[in-house]
């Protein structure tokens, strides 16, 4: 049953020429501010016009996450390994340990940063809040999802060069895109007008 | 790096590469990937490619460059006479 389902998300020639590819590099580093974007606005003390630009940009941002996670070869990254073929899993496994390295690294330096700040301020309490620290775990699993998916766009070299078999796209996919975002939209809805 | 001849030997049986996929159970890209050389097969796709060209897999895969098929033949030819 799950391999159907995981089946419609496979990549096609279409994924894979040069112009998608670089479409997907290009959403994909987009994406990496959103998050960080929106906890300055929310967190660091601008005004109200610098926080408006923000938040501006962070829905740009979000909007280019958005578009990653729909895309067949973000997907793939995230589906167990078991309905992967050998090139996928090598992808899969190379991008996510290059991730990693690059999130412990950047942690630390944040981490060091934070510190130093917390240390000459002697304000730890409010670095330290609770809502900051969940909204710092939100960002860091954005962030790493956006990573990932730059690694992998970057290490995917083009195989088709342009003109594709329209029969290589699959139209069940959008189907199933739209089913999601609708899905989701419908229980933002209701979570927001009745939660 | 591991040269092989799958190229050759698909576009010989005049299949695409997404038939060539499906027969061996991979993705078309991986096909894709291994006949531009960007990739190496492992040992359980080697033979099954092998298996279904109906070669052994020295045949298809070397760690050596194959010699083209013109040469082959100069080969086969010389050894013959």
């Amino acid at each position: 049953m799950l391999a159907k389902v995981f089946n419609v998300f496979e990549t096609t020639e279409i994924q894979l020429t040069p112009q998608a590819i670089n479409r997907l590099r290009f959403s994909a580093l987009m994406s990496i501010p959103a998050m960080p974007l929106f906890a300055a606005a929310e967190f660091l003390n601008f005004s109200e016009s610098v926080n408006k630009v923000l938040i501006a940009l962070g829905v740009i941002c979000a909007l280019a996450l958005l578009y990653c996670f729909f895309t067949r070869m973000a997907n793939r990254l995230w589906i167990p390994e078991k309905y992967l073929d050998e090139v996928e899993i090598d992808r899969k496994r190379r991008s996510a340990s290059l991730t990693y390295q690059l999130l412990v690294i950047g942690l630390m330096v944040s981490l060091t940063i934070m510190l130093l700040l917390t240390g000459a301020e002697k304000n730890s309490a409010t670095l330290l809040s609770p809502r900051m620290f969940i909204f710092f775990l939100g960002s860091l699993m954005c962030v790493s999802m956006s990573v990932q998916t730059v690694i992998a766009a970057w290490m995917t070299e083009p195989l088709s060069h342009g003109k594709v078999d329209k029969v290589a796209s699959d139209g069940r996919y959008k189907w199933v895109v739209l089913l999601i975002i609708l899905t989701v939209g419908f229980f933002g809805y209701f979570i927001g007008a009745f939660g | 790096m591991i040269y092989n001849r799958v190229k050759l030997l698909r576009t010989e049986k005049g299949l695409s590469r997404k038939e060539l996929a499906d027969a061996v159970g991979v993705n078309f890209q991986t096909i894709g990937y291994l006949e531009r050389g960007d990739y190496n097969a492992s040992l359980e796709l080697a033979f099954k490619l092998a298996d279904y060209f109906e070669l052994s897999i020295d045949m298809v895969f070397s760690p050596r460059p194959f010699k083209s098929i013109a040469q082959e033949l100069a080969d086969a030819k010389r050894a013959a006479q």
